[in-house]
């Protein structure tokens, strides 16, 4: 005699609980998602390099695109909560083809992010040693490839392990981390501003209004890079709209803490983009914005002449909010194979889950080996392994993004029209919103073909960006083709609509 | 009286294997009911992946409810067996809560960690309960594999205030099966002098009983006398089990656990330290130190707490 049943422990509806987040919760988290001084560490320099001192026009503005995909990811969210987000969605809208490659693109980019966090966490390291036993020699060891690269495999597998056991981190960490990370970089902000009063900036700028002119900048490229680049920056983010089972109310806690965590983010990202402009200049001088030196890690430049012996802050702001965003970010892609595995879009393996942890164990080691192997190649082929990492990964996100938006589009086609709200949200919104970043990654894209983009790095000729943003794509088509002959049914049949997929009680 | 339900807190390792082991053999030897449940811990909402992804735990759920389903085919025919899946921040607390949805007389939980070693290990898990829970939880020893049904009930018998309820589910327990009973003391001081004033033990009562001067009395004796008025009360209330044993064995734990022959055929019963707060238990350090050393099951029960689970789904 058996009889099965399945249900929440405390709760009914479709079973996952705790309703425990409340607006000042929800924007901790969303903080903690964009890890802002990790973010602005690694993008700020790339950026600046594209629109130079446009650098505050384009972080205003490129958040928009990243909005009106946020708003249709929440209503695809709301409609199929499933683990496999871009990946599902793309199929059920478009069919198995595209929701596969679109569940590429977004492995894709979170192993490029995997890979650069773990540069960044090893660049701050060596750093941080460096300022905390006086010794300025050790900050020149993240220079020497082979040790870089050994740092990188400690740091990826203390990660993998942390994730493949399912520890998580906890309120108290989430909170101590987004704390420290904003008061060190209000104190670098305002420290760079005391210099440009004193007169002791490196390259004294005063900020003009022409800094917040998105028109100003020069060309479309550079407008289309900046973009890119700026999806990053805010990347993350959107976690907090899709808060919808853990917020205390659901109707209006995920958007009011969306819009109170982007208050904070801007703010901050300006701040600190008008204080390291006003600080540095886009000169290409020793700290100046413009010296391909530095500019693919930033702060590691510029914290010492602005905030002398307390630039170690800055080191373990960034070193911590890249080290737990290490850890944050491997869940993601394992979740992903985990859902892929699933429904048989990938092998079956991927599927497994570990009966001790509770985690997708396989899928987990599969994304540490290929993020790590993927970071020691390109620290090896390239110079400025960082900033190619960061612009591919830009291209890669506008991709799934923009597929995730047009999926919106086309999956609510028939009931978008109801009202004016779903008009907006699910139509107009993502439509506008994905046709712009499909158009970014396009021109992105065209433009990385020249070896002088970006870094500069090149290799045969063509630009080491677009080599890399191709190979992935192509290295995708192959698998999914092979993936397609080995297990032609999830090509079939794509996901069916009775996927059990949320248990009844 | 409607059907007893113990709860396996399964996972599909060799330690749930151990626990589902156990519980099949209570199951037979208890005629109870058995819900076999899996539950799929909740991620923290302050730990959301990056980038954003959705939720993986109705994957893992549905995984889990396969896992279930194979162990439920291993369940031998005539033993009534549910199974369940169950969404919860910890496990801990999950088995907790199902344990009162279902009112559960027991929880079944397999050791903490994993070796080759056949002992007790308390995990995570196991730690959560024992401090939390008012229902009765069965730790299952690493490796454990039962051999047939349960054939008598061991009780250790502590010292201090309270003893009289463990004894009194103990005997009722063994009576209501009609099995033996053996009761099991460890006496750590030399002296009477030694017993505390806190203790239940009446050096002076013994003395005068045996006519002899309150130095004269053995604390053995003087043990074992306090354990049979325990008895002598419990089976009053609740019948005669088929016998009864009294064991009192002197030294460190260590040496009086190995002095007294252990079997798998039985399960042995511990109490709760009085310490704890109402209703929350956990293990006196006397049942503790047992543990360590025991590689017999071991049924802890919480104060006021029976194996048919009825005061605790009462109150709960």
């Amino acid at each position: 005699m058996s009889d099965t049943t399945a249900a929440p422990a405390q709760t009914g509806g479709k079973g996952l609980s705790t309703k425990s987040v409340g607006l000042v919760a929800a924007v901790f988290i969303g903080v903690s998602c964009i890890a802002p001084a990790y973010t602005l560490s690694g993008a700020l320099g790339p950026t600046a390099s594209e629109v130079g001192e446009h650098l505050p026009a384009i972080l205003l503005v490129g958040f928009i695109p990243m909005l009106l995909v946020a708003v249709g990811y929440r209503e695809l969210n709301k409609d199929m909560p499933d683990s496999g987000t871009t990946f599902t969605w793309g199929t059920r809208a478009f069919g198995p083809w595209v929701g596969w490659m679109g569940g590429w693109g977004l492995l894709a980019a979170t192993i490029l992010v995997l890979s650069n966090l773990a540069g960044i966490a090893v660049d701050f390291f060596y750093l941080f040693l460096s300022q905390a036993l006086g010794r300025p020699e050790l900050a020149e060891l993240s220079t020497n490839v082979v040790v870089n690269v050994l740092t990188c495999l400690v740091f990826m597998v203390i990660a993998c392990a942390i994730s493949y056991r399912g520890i998580e981190a906890t309120k108290m960490v989430q909170y101590v981390l987004v704390t420290f990370q904003v008061i060190v970089l209000v104190w670098f902000a305002v420290a760079a501003y005391m210099h440009l009063a004193n007169g002791t900036a490196f390259d004294a700028t005063p900020p003009k209004l022409e800094w917040f002119n998105p028109l100003g900048v020069g060309s479309f490229s550079a407008f289309a890079a900046g973009v890119s680049l700026s999806v990053f920056i805010y990347w993350g983010w959107d976690v907090v709209l899709t808060m919808n089972e853990e917020s205390t109310d659901a109707a209006t806690t995920p958007g009011k803490a969306a819009t109170a965590t982007i208050f904070v983010i801007v703010s901050l990202y300006l701040l600190v983009a008008t204080a390291t402009l006003a600080f540095a200049g886009v000169g290409d001088g020793e700290y100046g914005l413009g010296n391909e030196e530095i500019q693919e890690n930033i702060f590691a430049a510029l914290a010492g002449p602005v905030m002398g012996p307390f630039a170690i802050l800055v080191s373990i702001a960034v070193m911590a909010s890249s080290m737990a965003s290490l850890q944050s970010t491997f869940v993601s892609p394992a979740r992903t194979l985990l859902a892929m595995g699933h429904y048989g879009a990938l092998s079956k393996r991927f599927a497994s889950i570990t009966p001790r942890f509770q985690s997708p164990g396989y899928a987990t080691v599969v994304a540490a080996v290929i993020s790590f192997g993927f970071y020691a190649i390109m620290r090896v082929l390239s110079e400025a392994v960082l900033w190619d990492t960061i612009t591919a990964l830009g291209m890669m996100v506008c991709f799934y993004y923009g597929i995730t938006a047009l999926a919106c589009v086309w999956y609510f086609r028939r009931t978008s029209r109801s009202s004016v709200q779903t008009m907006l949200s699910q139509f107009v919104a993502p439509l506008i919103g994905g046709i712009l970043l499909i158009a970014f990654f396009v021109k992105t894209s065209i433009d990385s073909i020249d070896p002088a983009y970006g870094s500069g790095s090149e290799l045969f000729g063509i630009g080491l960006v677009f080599l890399l943003g191709a190979t992935i794509l192509v290295l995708g088509l192959v698998v999914m083709a092979v993936q397609s002959r080995r297990d032609p049914d999830f090509f079939r049949r794509g996901i069916p609509d009775e996927a059990p997929l949320v248990l009844d009680d | 009286m409607s059907q007893i339900r113990y709860l396996v807190g399964y996972r599909p390792h060799e330690r749930g294997q151990d626990a589902l082991s156990l519980a099949i053999t209570l199951a037979q030897s208890f005629d109870v009911a058995l819900d076999l449940v899996f539950v799929v811990r909740e991620h923290s909402a302050f730990a959301p992946a990056y980038p954003p992804v959705g939720r993986e735990e109705p994957l893992i759920a549905a995984q889990a409810q396969e896992w279930l389903d194979e162990a439920v085919a291993t369940v031998p025919r005539g033993i009534e067996v549910a199974t369940h899946v169950r969404y919860a921040p910890s496990i801990a607390e999950g088995l907790m809560s199902t344990a009162d949805e279902l009112g559960s007389g027991l929880i079944v939980i397999g050791s903490g960690s994993s070796g080759v070693v056949r002992r007790h290990e308390l995990g995570a898990v196991a730690s959560t309960l024992l401090h939390q829970t008012s229902r009765p939880v069965c730790l299952v020893p690493r490796g454990y594999r039962a051999r047939g049904p349960i054939e008598h009930i061991d009780c250790a018998v502590g010292l201090r205030p309270g003893g009289q309820e463990l004894l009194d589910e103990a005997v009722e327990v063994a009576a209501r099966r009609d099995l033996p009973l053996r009761l099991i003391t460890i006496v750590d001081i030399d002296s009477v002098e030694d017993v505390p004033d806190d203790s239940p033990l009446d050096p002076a009562a013994a003395a005068s009983e045996s006519g002899r001067s309150e130095g004269e009395v053995e604390p053995v004796d003087l043990v074992r006398a306090h354990v049979e008025q325990l008895l002598d009360r419990a089976v009053e209330t609740h019948g005669q089990p088929a016998s009864t044993h009294i064991v009192v064995a002197r030294g460190g734990i260590r040496d009086a656990v190995a002095s007294v022959p252990w079997d798998d055929s039985s399960i042995l019963l511990v109490g709760a330290s009085r310490l704890a707060q109402p209703r929350r238990f956990f293990l006196g350090s006397t049942a503790h130190a047992m543990l360590r050393v025991l590689t017999v099951p071991v049924v802890a029960v919480p104060a006021g707490a029976h194996l048919d689970g009825s005061s605790a789904q009462e109150e709960s």
